[in-house]
């Protein structure tokens, strides 16, 4: 066994004399302040996020590190729990920032627990990237040193969708939702971008939930003209209308449902065919990217870093991985780490970076305004191909969709 | 005070003192100890956003405390255990939210609005008082999920829906750092209200024995009603306050069962009954989470339910309780 004698103590010391000097010579970390959840509602998505931040890191300092004033410097995540609790993220946040000595920060998951950190880095005045916070009003709040990298709002979800219908040729538009927020939100963004696009919207419904028949607001649909279904709901209501869609021989030339790209509705078979939906993962969805790993290189980290973890990367892993790498970009950019110069690298990279979840381009508030879900379209003997936009589109769009009577 | 004849606390007789001279001698030791007590927590509190930066941290053990304080007056002082106390809470950030987001009011309006919501619904339920222990606590249970699910059904256009409200332009962490200040300020100028005047004999007389209290002329009813109102108002105003301060208010998080959980356990830990006792319970639960989330990341929860279990075997009268079982003397100086 080592006994700690005399001599070995003063060897040791002498040793760390001689180290020490080599020691300060090293530049000291970045630190990035983050906060997991490891109970409550948001643990799986905040796991599911952090471990895409982890990837990013992993990669930075195999590098050696980011470029700050022409010095390299090692990135380091220093995570801590929120539980899930708003109140906790408040307390975190304002710890990792006056204890620990963070440079910036990684937002946690969702839109309140994103605003809550948000006062306390706009305070404390620091820099908060942001990566799953979907709520508008969060970007109307006047927070001068945040920015969404990677996860646009609600009202601009159905964009892509709407963009693909309005190039496809079609000029009229029914939209229906269940009566639930989500959906909801989708539903108001969807008109909007509609009219924006100078469709018409010739329908536009809610529906209360539990709702089984959609019958009448399916005639109603057709009644009016559609060319392009736009139902926001839920798998289950989707796929309950597209039976009845079938049942009814109700067309359109184009029918976009968001919840359309699921394992979980792709598995109800031919019904399920031509049915136009996004997502921002998928095989076929490869950006040029030019910022951090592609999708290969990404999965592959992914299953070097995270061999025993029972989860796929989901989008959430993806919008978090985008995040972080965008964060590398503005932070090289900035050659500082200030907020206020972090903002302003963060405007200055604006529609220069694409990173594996797609575009980035932000507003003066920090919101994001590209980040596409890119329309997906489920086809027969090629299965769930990406139609647009343009610069990922792997097979054209089978459109307007066949009649369910013009089928074998 | 001289109608502090004879106290029964936990079953045990205290002796009476011996003389009036001796009564008013502990009743103005505990006046005193009292008001140091109060001295402290301005001295730590009033001038703490000029020195430090951990606001969060301060503002939040305000919260803590404001919520121990109004659970002891109606769980200590009453002897009513609402399990579903977060429902004064979640209603106050609602309030709150909703009159100044949807209805575009000036904050310390619906600050005040929350306090009414607060009470309102407080009101709503009061017939319930008349259930007594485990009734009490299960109904109380029920109107916490009860006001979520209303709030759910409410209109998105009003309560923002599953996405919640975020409070646009409201960003003011230190005015509402002071507004939780003076909201725990009013919750310690309540406590120390109940407990110095008739009122508060009168509750405690009514925990100990409702119908010897009503025999006594003690006004049972009107008795707990008072309590009861102080006991919804303090939750709703913090619920309005910790809306400002974070920005944003979801169901989920206005709505969480833990909230009135860790007003119990708070509460409990420095004993139910005294004046002091939420206060030390609260500092010092919210103290050592503060250093076991700091020091374990992962294991943070895990470490605080042993923490929280071992402190409710050790001392089930909490920290003040058992501090006044094993020193009896002292007993009559405590607030």
């Amino acid at each position: 066994m080592w006994t700690i004698t005399k001599r070995n103590f003063l060897a040791g010391t002498l040793l760390a004399c001689l180290a020490l000097p080599g020691a300060a010579q090293a530049q000291e970390k970045i630190r990035i302040g983050m906060t997991v959840s490891s109970s409550g509602n948001f643990a799986l998505a905040s796991q599911s996020g952090v471990r895409g931040v982890e990837i990013w890191v992993d990669e930075i300092n195999a590098k050696g590190g980011l470029d700050i004033k022409g010095e390299k410097r090692l990135v380091e995540l220093v995570k801590r729990d929120d539980r899930s609790d708003k109140q906790m993220v408040a307390r975190v946040y304002e710890d990792l920032i006056a204890n620990e000595n963070v440079d910036l920060l990684m937002a946690p998951f969702g839109s309140t627990l994103t605003a809550a950190a948000a006062t306390v880095t706009e305070r404390l005045d620091k820099f908060l990237v942001i990566w799953s916070a979907a709520s508008d009003a969060l970007y109307d709040q006047g927070f001068k040193n945040i920015v969404s990298a990677t996860q646009m709002p609600v009202s601009r979800m159905p964009s892509a969708g709407l963009e693909a219908a309005a190039a496809l040729g079609n000029k009229k538009v029914a939209i229906i939702n269940v009566d639930e927020p989500f959906p909801a939100g989708l539903a108001d963004g969807a008109e909007a971008i509609a009219e924006k696009l100078g469709m018409e919207v010739v329908l536009k419904e809610d529906y209360p939930k539990g709702t089984k028949d959609f019958s009448l607001l399916l005639q109603k649909a057709r009644a009016a003209g559609a060319d392009v279904f736009f139902p926001t709901s839920y798998e289950g209501d989707l796929i309950s209308m597209v039976r009845q869609m079938h049942q009814m021989n109700v067309n359109f030339p184009m029918t976009f449902m968001v919840y359309a790209s699921t394992p979980q509705f792709i598995d109800i078979g031919d019904d399920a065919q031509y049915i136009y939906s996004h997502t921002n993962f998928h095989p076929t969805i490869n950006w040029a990217v030019n910022a951090g790993l592609n999708r290969e290189g990404f999965l592959e980290a992914y299953k070097r870093l995270f061999p025993n973890v029972s989860y796929e990367p989901d989008f959430q892993t993806v919008l978090a991985y985008g995040a972080a790498v965008i964060a590398g970009e503005i932070i090289q950019n900035a050659d500082s780490l200030e907020a206020a110069d972090l903002k302003k690298a963060a405007m200055a990279l604006s529609d220069k970076l694409t990173v594996l979840a797609g575009p980035y381009a932000i507003d003066e508030t920090g919101k994001q305004l590209k980040m596409p879900f890119p329309v997906v379209q489920l086809q027969p003997g090629k299965g769930l191909v990406t139609v647009w936009p343009k610069e990922v589109a792997v097979a054209e769009p089978i459109y307007p969709i066949p009649g369910w009577d013009k089928r074998d | 005070m001289t109608d502090e004849v004879k106290e029964v606390r936990d079953g045990e007789v205290v002796p009476a003192p011996a003389s009036q001279g001796n009564i008013e001698k502990s009743n103005h030791i505990r006046s005193l100890i009292w008001g140091a007590v109060v001295a402290v927590i301005i001295a730590v509190f009033l001038p703490a956003p000029l020195f430090a930066s951990n606001l969060s941290f301060l503002f939040y053990m305000m919260l803590w405390l404001t919520m121990a304080m109004s659970f002891n007056f109606v769980a200590g002082m009453a002897g009513y255990m609402p399990f579903g106390y977060v429902a004064f809470y979640g209603v106050g950030a609602y309030a709150m939210g909703v009159l100044y987001k949807t209805f575009g009011m000036p904050i310390p309006i619906a600050l005040a609005g929350s306090a009414a919501a607060g009470i309102l619904v407080g009101l709503l339920v009061a017939p319930t008082l008349r259930l007594k222990g485990v009734y009490f606590g299960i109904v109380s249970l029920a109107l916490a999920m009860a006001m979520k699910l209303v709030i759910s059904l409410m209109p998105r256009d009003i309560t923002g829906g599953s996405l919640g409200l975020i409070l646009s332009s409201a960003n003011d962490p230190l005015a509402a750092y002071y507004a939780m200040f003076l909201v725990m300020m009013g919750a310690l100028a309540a406590g120390t209200w109940l407990s110095m005047s008739r009122l508060g004999t009168a509750l405690r007389a009514i925990r100990d024995d409702s119908e010897a209290a009503e025999v006594v002329g003690v006004n049972v009813v009107a008795t707990r009603l008072k309590a009861w109102i102080m006991a919804t108002m303090f939750p709703a105003l913090v619920g309005g306050v910790e809306a400002w301060y974070t920005n944003a208010i979801d169901l989920d998080s206005s709505f969480n069962l833990l909230v009135t959980a860790k007003s119990i356990v708070y509460a409990m830990a420095g004993g139910l009954g005294f004046l002091v006792g939420p206060i030390v319970g609260a500092s010092a639960l919210y103290g050592i989470d503060q250093l076991i989330w700091r020091n374990f990341p992962t294991l943070n929860l895990l470490i605080l339910g042993v923490v929280i279990i071992a402190l409710m075997l050790l001392l089930p009268r909490g920290i003040v309780g058992a501090f006044a079982q094993r020193f009896s003397r002292f007993r009559r100086f405590i607030p």
